[in-house]
């Protein structure tokens, strides 16, 4: 048996110095190490660069822009955010129009899409056939659901008023009627709550039956347990629910923009032909922000302008879900967390 | 903090490639297009154009009819038509830099921002090397196919709008003649007007909701002598005939009941339909344009009409016989690739008696060359010669080309609406703040533009 010499442990623990040849030799290493991260990260970068972060910061360029679609954008500073703040007088009424949507429908998405899925948690036979009742409306495509609603609610012709007069109720003008368009929009988006219920009833079926066991061990009636059970379980889940109603109604569009070019009289089959033409009908009651925005871009040909209304937007988004997001941290329970 | 860079550093290479290559790549110089150069002239050499149009269906045919009569006469050119299109499908493909050789826009709206911005060639230089003139076409056709000078743009076909009134209603009424002006109109539409026993509407006289059917501001603008903007600002406020249809048409609004009439023009059949309300009787006069006598037809309607110019203002009446029109525009985009043959197109389209009286024939349009008004298989028509003597009348105009688009009638539209409806108390102050805000569009849209 041969012994091996031992060197000595060194007093430190610090590594002996490199030399130039080894540290060229563990910078390549540590390049191809990085190289091969980035090959499997490229396509998540080119599709984020491509799809996010270059149309948002060409946006940004824009909005300091005039820019009519035809011609090269011309720089014009702080124009656009001049007359967005100081000059526009149609925009606000496009503010308060969507204000108002995420007051009243949003709140009411929320509450309905969790009624439903209570409702049906409670039921004793039939879950099946009205969890698909409820869910398959939101399998019709936006703008088909929307031209229907438009037909149903028409106050002359449609099915709805037919029904309310033959009860002895006088119906409103619903999409004709400035003060009951956004309410036939909102009966339309909770025609809609599938998904959101869904959701709901997946979070409610998931809380714990040996919580609900013991609450009534302890003498809570079913509105206490309710409170005091089920809903901090499934508080992330209504969190979640919030803020995706919260982004969808900032964004809402596609029916706002069907239900106003297709609700104006003789307009029921001509929606959509011509960019601007009735958008917001009745008088503007029902022109929401993207929707003006969309208008100032693609119907006036003010680009730039649409540019920066969109930078509003995209920072009232962050910090009204930034907002709702710290406000969460008092009332969102950690899984399984009760009160 | 190297991985952070390092992932920094790709995102940014990442971004600007996509800079470079991206973003308005066809859009070159601002301002026109140069009127002073020579235009190419076609050499005679088999070659395809593309031309985009909007039509389908019959109206298709039509215009592919027309434009095959185009290929015997120049049998080089081969012209491959595409239908459906509209102006977005048009800009979107200028901006992509591979836009059609000829392009038909169903409206003049849009012509500011395509003369403006060069989008459209300058079709001065053409006109002048075949000497034709714009004085071919009327007044108002001149005005809305160019825009500050810049002519990129010529007409195939307009509108003329007019009065439709149903003969059976008027004579059982013991009305014997179409109104002449706005009060005469009023009397006429009370007298016309049925009630049903519950007291909504059954038959309307007269529907002068802006939002109804083809009743928008713009096409009673000339039965008023009200003019859009006056030395480059809008003129609600300072124009007193806009002041005086908004009179009118809320005093007869009141006289149906804002409500009755709301329910019922909801209930209104689709325009371009059988269903339209003029043709199944729901209506008794309608301002419409020239094109309800070729539907009237094909939808097989039996509703007993007749045609005759708007009422005036009555303090106007020398205004009678006008109206208001509006046409189509053909251009070339400038990064067409074969402009010399393209403007042959053009030019057939435009100028050729024969294709501008077939293909009116065919449409049931007005001819938009002065020359083909006396055709005689549309003069032979009754109902649709009126439409020609109103697009003939010197006091017939249109709106005016603007670089705002539309943007002007939008925002008039919104806020007439209000005024309908009754929420609106003071009419001065409600124009004021209308041309505020258009003229406030106005000085957004046209910042950084070169004059």
């Amino acid at each position: 048996m041969s012994t091996l010499p031992v060197a000595a442990a060194p007093r430190s623990m610090a590594p002996p110095p490199l030399s130039p040849s080894r540290r060229r030799a563990k910078r390549r290493a540590a390049w191809r190490r990085r190289r091969t991260v980035l090959l499997f990260m490229s396509p998540w970068i080119v599709g984020f660069s491509v799809f996010f972060a270059y149309p948002m910061l060409d946006n940004l360029y824009l909005s300091f822009t005039h820019y009519d679609l035809l011609s090269s954008p011309v720089w014009i500073g702080l124009a656009n955010y001049r007359y967005l703040f100081g000059g526009d007088q149609q925009v606000w009424p496009a503010v308060s129009n969507t204000l108002w949507f995420l007051a009243i429908a949003v709140p009411l998405q929320v509450l309905f899409a969790f009624g439903l899925a209570m409702m049906i948690t409670r039921a004793k036979m039939g879950v099946g056939i009205f969890r698909t009742i409820f869910y398959l409306p939101t399998l019709t495509p936006t703008v088909a659901a929307t031209l229907g609603f438009v037909f149903l609610f028409n106050p002359a012709t449609g099915p709805i008023n037919s029904l309310l007069s033959k009860l002895g109720i006088n119906g409103p003008s619903w999409f004709q009627d400035p003060h009951w368009a956004k309410p036939s929009l909102t009966l339309l988006s909770l025609w809609g709550v599938g998904n959101a219920m869904v959701i709901f009833l997946a979070a409610i079926l998931d809380v714990p039956k040996h919580l609900y066991e013991s609450a009534q061990i302890d003498g809570a009636n079913a509105l206490r347990r309710l409170y005091y059970v089920t809903l901090p379980s499934i508080s992330p889940v209504i969190l979640f629910s919030i803020v995706i109603a919260v982004i969808q109604g900032l964004q809402y569009f596609d029916q706002a923009y069907i239900a106003s070019t297709s609700a104006a009289p003789g307009s029921l089959g001509n929606a959509g032909d011509n960019v601007s033409e009735n958008l917001g009908y009745p008088q503007g009651s029902t022109l929401f922000y993207p929707l003006y925005l969309y208008q100032q871009g693609f119907g006036f040909f003010n680009m730039g302008y649409a540019a920066a209304l969109s930078m509003l937007l995209l920072v009232v988004s962050l910090a009204v879900t930034l907002l709702i997001l710290r406000n969460s941290k008092r009332w969102v329970h950690a899984a399984g967390g009760v009160r | 903090m190297r991985r952070t860079l390092a992932l920094l550093a790709a995102i940014l290479g990442v971004l600007a490639i996509s800079a470079c290559g991206g973003g308005s790549s066809s859009a070159s110089t601002t301002g026109g297009s140069g009127g002073g150069s020579a235009p190419p002239k076609y050499d005679g050499k088999p070659v395809t154009i593309t031309f985009w149009h909007p039509f389908t269906q019959r109206q298709a045919d039509d215009m592919n009819a027309i434009v095959a009569d185009f290929e015997k006469q120049y049998p080089n050119i081969k012209v491959v038509s595409r239908g459906g299109i509209s102006d977005q499908n048009i800009i979107a493909a200028i901006r992509s830099g591979n836009p059609p050789d000829v392009a038909f826009s169903q409206s003049s709206d849009n012509l500011g921002e395509y003369c403006g911005t060069g989008a459209w060639i300058n079709l001065a230089p053409y006109l002048a090397a075949d000497h034709l003139s714009a004085s071919a076409f009327p007044t108002a056709v001149q005005q809305y196919t160019q825009f500050s000078g810049d002519r990129c743009a010529l007409p195939d076909l307009a509108d003329a709008y007019g009065l439709y009134y149903n003969k059976t209603m008027l004579a059982k009424a013991g009305i014997t003649s179409p109104p002449k002006t706005f009060d005469e109109l009023t009397a006429d539409a009370k007298k016309l007007t049925v009630f049903n026993p519950d007291g909504s509407i059954k038959i309307a006289g007269f529907v002068p909701v802006s939002t109804y059917y083809e009743n928008a501001a713009a096409h009673y603008a000339p039965l008023w002598n009200a003019h859009w903007d006056i030395n480059g600002k809008s003129a609600f406020a300072t124009d007193p005939g806009w002041a005086k249809y908004l009179t009118w048409e809320k005093q007869l609004i009141d006289w149906y009941g804002v409500s009755k009439l709301t329910k019922f023009v909801s209930g209104a059949g689709n325009e371009f339909s059988p269903q339209n309300d003029f043709e199944r009787g729901r209506v008794a006069m309608n301002l419409d344009g020239e094109w309800r006598v070729a539907f009237v037809t094909s939808d097989k309607s039996n509703v007993d009409y007749g045609t005759a110019p708007m009422p005036v203002d009555p303090a106007q009446p020398q205004l009678y016989g006008a109206g208001y029109t509006t046409g189509n525009v053909l251009g070339i985009p400038r990064d067409a690739k074969h402009k010399a043959a393209a403007w042959l197109l053009l030019k057939y389209l435009a100028f050729n008696n024969g294709a501008v009286e077939k293909f009116a024939e065919g449409l049931r349009n007005v001819p938009t060359l002065t020359s083909a008004l006396s055709d005689p298989v549309l003069t032979g028509d009754p109902h649709f010669a009126v439409f020609l003597k109103i697009f003939g009348n010197p006091n017939t105009a249109s709106d005016p080309i603007t670089a705002i688009g539309s943007a002007n009638q939008t925002m008039e539209g919104n806020w007439q609406q209000k005024w309908e409806a009754g929420s609106v108390s003071d009419l001065t102050a409600g124009l004021k703040s209308v041309d505020s805000a258009i003229d406030a569009q106005v000085a957004n849209s046209t910042i950084g533009k070169a004059p």
